[in-house]
């Protein structure tokens, strides 16, 4: 299990070594030009030319691209072209509300959907089973922040139960006041996720609860529950997990959109603020992090299969 | 005596021959019977009649102006009611229907385009090409995609257009993976061969073998990245880096709905009635697509294989 | 005259991929050192059991698939120094037909599409004059002409073949690879192409490199006879010489083996031959 853990580790180093070029050529490719955007509108072609030779923009691409390269490897990655703070700082003071948004809702997912996918494996074709695939289809079929802006209306301003917008930490609010602010946020990013890995848990145990095996395990008495538990859980978790690990990038994603409707000072709603003034460090800092963030969770889910199944350990 | 042999083994071919036509058109009636499939192909073809009748459909002009009747709630006049300037809501969801269509179009084409060809380029040529662009499209798709679009779309400058080039970018390498390996299966058949034997060029094998063979697959593909695309656009016309007012979009509805929420709630509902039901849709046909088109001999862990597939495909 | 296509020295190996530590394993060499050479309007047979190379050097007659070292020139033309686009353009002259009818044809071309190809890639005709080759090609081959729109999956095995023969013909090539062109079809079927195949060559001197496992087919259809064993040709006469009084131990196990209507002793199986076994079935026709 060591040497399997060992090696996808190892593997994933080229992997972030090619994401870290390919993120800053795109960069590079892309027509803003920082010296213009960091200058200002009124800027004389003198003020830009100062600006682009401090920021060191007429270093060749290549010492350019290890200059960031190395500052990434440090935790380094550089100065935001308008506040003048480390990317690293501004980024680090952002992820708890986005980390705190993640985990409500990957709770919400493993509470909510694994439940509805164990019931609706259960007992397949029943009015259950055909009223929860519909409603997996309808919530797969509104985009977070869509259902976020629907919540917030209904949940925030015509029945008043939770603050629409803004953020309550741990600190400030307690346990409730941080959830209270957190809830509504954490149920439109895990919709999707939620209606997912119910229709994944759902096919991965019916797939299971029909092999030979656990067929004969009930032919021998068993009583359905413990076939469902100890069988079924076991053989069906490799999947599941794989679904599991992808909603990361998805919370990720919706987390763009939700925490700019809710007003989270979250990493996503850095990444819109980032984007829309062109801070080009900031944007690309951001995109490294998201990418790091990305692969470390895949190589997580692997091991974990390695953990499940001693066959995957090649 | 020849002559008599062969029309006895044309009668046993005819008999297969039969057997085949009739397994093909169970295809289309499987999708037929398949009655959400059905709905859901009316619903599009309606959107597309909706897009182009635009004018007719329409009641009011709408990006004229009338202050009077701001925030007036739906009635007989504003079927949907009016937002913060008076302009009226339904005819703005009806013109918002095109801007939906050109974004897919604008968005499918980057990414079949620069997907599929590429695809078929790696997937038949192989070797330094393949490792290369492989290589570029492990690295996208290791990207969050709402982040790597959001990132592109931003940086390229806002508008409908660098829009769905950045989602474009990032539902490319779907494309790309289902092009390059289908390529590569077909690449080995003997009727690719047959073709390299009587003097075909590699261009011409690509377009006019390979490609035909692999369409089903792509068709259906296609199908699921439309919807990411919907939903795309509205996200990034919602964030202000799609399209930009006063023209409308669904997204910038819900743009403006959102900027007035404590006034006027209600204007939320129908521009996310309209982009669900779109999504929704375009996932039950390409379900229904997928069941008629591939249906036929898929074991049980094959099954497993494209639900999990599918769940990272349709991500963002 | 000198002949149509001189074979000289072909190799080909195939590597075994790497082991474990990254060290590339011997390569396995699948054809070593033949040599032979087909005549104008001749059919040289080639023989010997599954395996011993026999598709790879019709393959490698072709440039289908590169050979490692060693020679081929047709009609005075070394293969190997031409361009990708000059090869191309020289398959106008010679062309194969393969062992899986089922398979050679590409599934989503309507048959006028499969056999006007090779017109549109080989010859400026118009539309019209076009269509009257396919007709004529088609024709020719015993096909009707309402089968034109159709696609392969509604033909049969025997069909299918023929429409391939038509579409290698459609270039109006010199030379033709048969590999194994009725090892998929029924035994009734058979001898319907072989003499589809050997009126053709009459009609326009053909050359034919026949490859086969089947000693009696080969010895029915062949001028010239080439016996192939591990890679390597054992033997090479005239059917006469070669099934008569093979000189070669590997041949003469091979041809007692021929079964006869009244079996005699079976001699003791030459060491270091691999024994004929049944030849590989036809690949399965793949279900759509």
């Amino acid at each position: 299990m060591i040497a399997y853990a060992a090696r996808r580790l190892l593997s994933a180093v080229p992997l972030l070594f090619f994401l870290s070029l390919f993120v800053f050529l795109l960069f590079e490719l892309m027509p803003a030009d920082a010296a213009v955007i960091s200058a200002g509108e009124n800027a004389t072609p003198e003020q830009i030319e100062q600006v682009r030779e401090n920021l060191g923009l007429n270093e060749p691409l290549w010492s350019r691209y290890f200059d960031w390269a190395g500052g990434l490897l440090h935790g380094d990655l550089g100065t935001s072209l308008f506040s003048s703070q480390s990317v690293t700082s501004t980024i680090l003071e952002r992820l708890p509300v986005t980390a705190s948004l993640a985990l409500v809702s990957m709770v919400l997912v493993v509470l909510i959907g694994l439940p509805l996918g164990v019931m609706a494996a259960r007992h397949p074709n029943s009015w259950l089973d055909r009223g929860l695939s519909s409603f997996a289809s309808l919530c797969m079929s509104v985009p977070p922040f869509v259902l976020g802006l629907l919540l917030a209306v209904a949940f925030g301003i015509l029945l008043p139960w939770f603050p629409p917008t803004g953020y309550t930490s741990v600190a400030d609010g307690g346990i409730s006041g941080w959830l209270s602010s957190l809830v509504l946020p954490a149920i439109a990013v895990a919709a999707v996720p939620i209606a997912e890995l119910a229709r994944q848990t759902r096919g991965s145990f019916l797939d299971v609860l029909g092999a030979d095996h656990v067929r004969a395990t009930r032919a021998k008495g068993m009583p359905e529950g413990s076939v469902v538990l100890k069988h079924g859980a076991k053989n069906a978790a490799v999947p599941i997990v794989t679904v599991l690990g992808l909603q990361v990038n998805r919370i990720l994603g919706g987390s763009v959109t939700v925490e700019f409707v809710f007003a989270l000072p979250g990493f996503g709603a850095l990444a819109v603020r980032s984007v829309v003034q062109q801070d080009l460090p900031m944007v690309l800092g951001i995109v490294a992090v998201s990418a790091v963030i990305v692969v470390v969770v895949n190589i997580l889910t692997d091991l974990s299969y390695g953990l499940l199944n001693p066959r995957m350990r090649r | 005596m020849r002559r008599r042999r062969e029309m006895t083994i044309d009668e046993a071919s005819g008999a297969t021959r039969e057997r085949r036509r009739l397994r093909e058109r169970r295809g289309v009636r499987q999708f037929v019977a398949n009655r959400a499939a059905v709905v859901s192909v009316c619903f599009l073809l309606a959107l597309v009649l909706l897009a182009f009748l635009a004018p007719l459909v329409a009641t009011h002009d709408p990006d004229e102006q009338n202050l009077l009747n701001k925030f007036q709630s739906p009635s007989a006049e504003h079927w949907l009611g009016a937002d913060l300037y008076g302009r009226d809501l339904f005819s703005r969801l009806v013109y918002s229907s095109r801007v939906t269509l050109l974004a897919m179009l604008q968005g499918l084409a980057v990414a079949s385009s620069l997907g599929i060809t590429l695809g078929l380029i790696a997937g038949y040529a192989g070797g330094v090409a393949d490792a290369l662009l492989s290589r570029v499209s492990d690295a996208i798709m290791a990207l969050p995609p709402m982040i790597l679009a959001l990132a592109i779309a931003g940086i390229l400058g806002a508008g409908l257009t660098n829009a769905m080039i950045a989602i474009g970018v990032v539902l490319a390498p779907p494309q790309f993976r289902l092009a390059r390996g289908a390529a590569q299966s077909v690449a080995s058949e003997t009727y690719i061969e047959a073709c390299r034997a009587i003097g075909c060029s590699p261009g011409r094998i690509l377009w006019r073998h390979v490609l035909p063979n692999i369409s089903s697959p792509l068709l259906i593909q296609t199908t699921f990245a439309a919807g990411v695309i919907v939903i795309a656009e509205a996200s990034l016309s919602f964030l202000g880096l799609g399209v930009q007012p006063p023209q409308s979009s669904w997204g910038v509805m819900l743009r403006a709905a959102f900027d007035s929420i404590y006034q006027a709630p209600w204007m939320v509902l129908a521009p996310t009635v309209m982009i669900s039901l779109t999504i929704l849709a375009l996932s039950t046909f390409g379900d229904g697509l997928r069941d008629s088109l591939e249906g036929r001999g898929r074991t049980r862990s094959k099954r497993r294989r494209e639900r999990v597939e599918s769940a990272a495909r349709s991500s963002v | 005259m000198s002949p149509l296509l001189v074979a000289n020295g072909l190799h080909k190996s195939y590597p075994q991929g790497r082991s474990l530590w990254g060290r590339a394993r011997p390569a396995q060499s699948v054809v070593r050192d033949v040599s032979f050479h087909v005549d104008r309007g001749e059919t040289l047979g080639i023989v010997g059991e599954t395996g011993a190379g026999k598709s790879t050097v019709g393959r490698m007659v072709l440039r289908l698939v590169e050979a490692d070292s060693g020679h081929v020139s047709f009609d005075g033309t070394d293969l190997s120094t031409l361009s990708p686009a000059s090869l191309r353009r020289m398959r106008q002259r010679m062309t194969m037909i393969f062992q899986d009818p089922f398979n050679s044809l590409d599934p989503r071309m309507t048959l006028r599409a499969a056999v006007r190809e090779p017109l549109t890639l080989h010859t400026s005709l118009g539309g019209a004059e076009k269509e009257a080759r396919v007709r004529e090609l088609l024709e020719r081959v015993g096909m009707r002409q309402d089968h034109l729109d159709r696609y392969p999956r509604e033909f049969s095995g025997g069909q299918l073949q023929r429409i391939a023969i038509a579409r290698a013909l459609a270039a109006d090539p010199d030379f033709i690879v048969c590999d194994e062109p009725v090892a998929a079809l029924d035994l009734s079927i058979q001898a319907q192409v072989l003499n589809l195949l050997l009126d053709l060559q009459q009609e326009r001197g053909l050359s034919y490199l026949f490859i086969s496992h089947d000693l009696s087919l080969v010895r029915f259809l062949a001028h010239r006879v080439a016996v192939m064993s591990q890679g390597v040709i054992v033997e090479q006469g005239t059917p006469e010489e070669v099934f008569t009084d093979p000189k070669h131990p590997y041949t003469r196990a091979l041809v007692s083996a021929i079964p006869t209507p009244r079996p005699t002793r079976v001699s003791r199986w030459p060491a270091g031959f691999p024994a004929p076994g049944p030849s590989r079935p036809a690949t399965e026709r793949r279900s759509r």
